[in-house]
């Protein structure tokens, strides 16, 4: 299977569905579940514990509707929007919305459309700043785009975030895949020196 | 599975009026084809029954109403995701209802009831296994032995016929003993308790009609009336 830049497989994150809905050990549970199944691309299985958890309650509606877009997302399906725009409908925290923001800016990038990705991020990070998804997605944004400055300006701009955040921020950069050219760049060396530091 | 898409008259047309609107709409489609999808992956059934159990949840006159409602005044903001939301919803509830529930247990049918005849000790097995069927057992024992109760009440005949039914069934005597015990052939026992027992299910039948609901639903229950002194 072709991997894509901010692959729903490769580059979910537990840990921001963690952040909102997972409230019970239960629903930790089947959401790991499920993301493992994701990983492993055991897609039917997906599709059957996905409706049982969600039938059973053991996952909150915004992340049965956030795993549907990514299942159609990985199926090419045009019905990955309409998840997300229910997804974004149901979340209720600023932390919510930057989740759907993450995954709404995984589509755009995969129909093909940085810049929208691009604004979506920057709309998103100006109300919840640190947010090591959109950081990225942002970055894999701009270098579709070919804005190099706004590249340099960015990562420059991650003094702004926590170590923990940063820490985070470069182990996911220097595991995407597409971001190579941003790898060699000054300022990611500077990042990664602040990382060694700390 | 339930269908629930049943109108009638005024509501009739009016509902059919707003789901022809509805229908118009691609955006209304698309929606109803996206849960539809669900259905058939989550059920395993055509798309055609999927698409009717769609339309069977949000085809209630006052579901219609409301979901027609919300989507013309969220047509007009152009923000359709709660519209799509609640629509989803609807047949994720109207799924959830009919779900098998969580630790359920279903009953044998007659093949596995037939299985469960050969295998010594299954029987205990599934009532030691469903807390539910082992509550539904003990109310049928409570009630039998009021009814037993009640049925010796009626007479000399009926009370030598509860004592009868009593020994052979509630403690499980068989016929060999009984017939040592009450000093008649055996034949002639059995005669006595298929007439003892055709007369307590017509005293069932006529003054404990509950019970009676009770242990025809319950039928496929290996002899209830035998478990009772278990």
């Amino acid at each position: 299977m072709q991997s894509y830049p901010c692959d729903p497989e490769v580059g979910e994150d537990i840990s921001g569905d963690e952040r909102t809905g997972a409230r019970s050990s239960r629903g930790l549970t089947a959401l790991h579940r499920l993301h493992i199944l994701l990983r492993e691309r055991r897609h039917r299985e997906v599709c059957d514990e996905l409706a049982r958890a969600e039938l059973a309650g053991e996952i909150s509606e915004l992340h049965a509707l956030i795993l549907q877009s990514l299942l159609a997302m990985l199926e090419g399906s045009e019905l990955a929007g309409d998840y997300l725009e229910m997804a974004e409908a149901v979340a209720s925290s600023p932390c919510e919305l930057a989740i759907v923001a993450e995954h709404k800016a995984t589509h755009d990038l995969l129909q093909g459309d940085p810049f929208a990705a691009a604004e979506r991020c920057l709309a998103t990070l100006d109300l919840i700043y640190q947010t090591e998804g959109l950081w990225n997605h942002l970055l894999v944004a701009l270098d579709r785009l070919g804005e190099l400055e706004a590249i340099d300006a960015t990562l420059r701009g991650f003094a702004r975030l926590d170590d923990e955040c940063v820490a985070r921020l470069v182990q996911w950069l220097l595991a995407e895949p597409h971001l190579r050219g941003i790898r060699c760049r000054a300022a990611f060396r500077e990042l990664l020196k602040r990382r060694a530091v700390g | 599975m339930e269908h629930r898409y049943v109108l009638t008259g005024d509501t009739e047309i009016s509902c059919k009026q707003q789901l022809g609107e509805l229908f118009e709409d691609p955006g209304f489609l698309k929606i109803i084809e996206l849960i539809t999808k669900e259905v058939v992956r989550f059920w395993s059934v055509p798309p055609e029954a999927a698409r009717g159990f769609v339309l069977s949840a949000i085809g209630e006159p006052e579901t219609m109403a409301c979901i027609h409602d919300t989507w013309s005044r969220a047509k007009q903001t152009g923000k359709l995701g709660l519209a799509k939301v609640i629509i989803r919803r609807r047949v994720i509830d109207l799924l959830r209802k009919d779900a098998r529930p969580t630790h359920h247990y279903s009953l044998p049918g007659a093949a596995d009831a037939a299985e469960l005849e050969r295998m010594p000790g299954s029987f205990d097995e599934l009532l030691q296994r469903d807390p539910r069927v082992q509550l539904e057992l003990q109310q049928v024992i409570r009630m039998v032995r009021g009814a037993l109760a009640c049925f010796a009440m009626q007479g000399q005949v009926q009370r030598r016929q509860a004592q009868l039914l009593h020994r052979y069934v509630l403690d499980d005597v068989d016929y060999s003993e009984l017939a040592v015990e009450l000093a008649s052939p055996e034949g002639a026992l059995r005669v006595r308790v298929h007439k003892a027992m055709l007369a307590l299910r017509k005293h069932i039948r006529e003054c404990h009609p509950e019970l009676e609901e009770l242990l025809e639903r319950d039928r496929r229950l290996r002899r209830p009336l035998r478990a009772a002194c278990t």
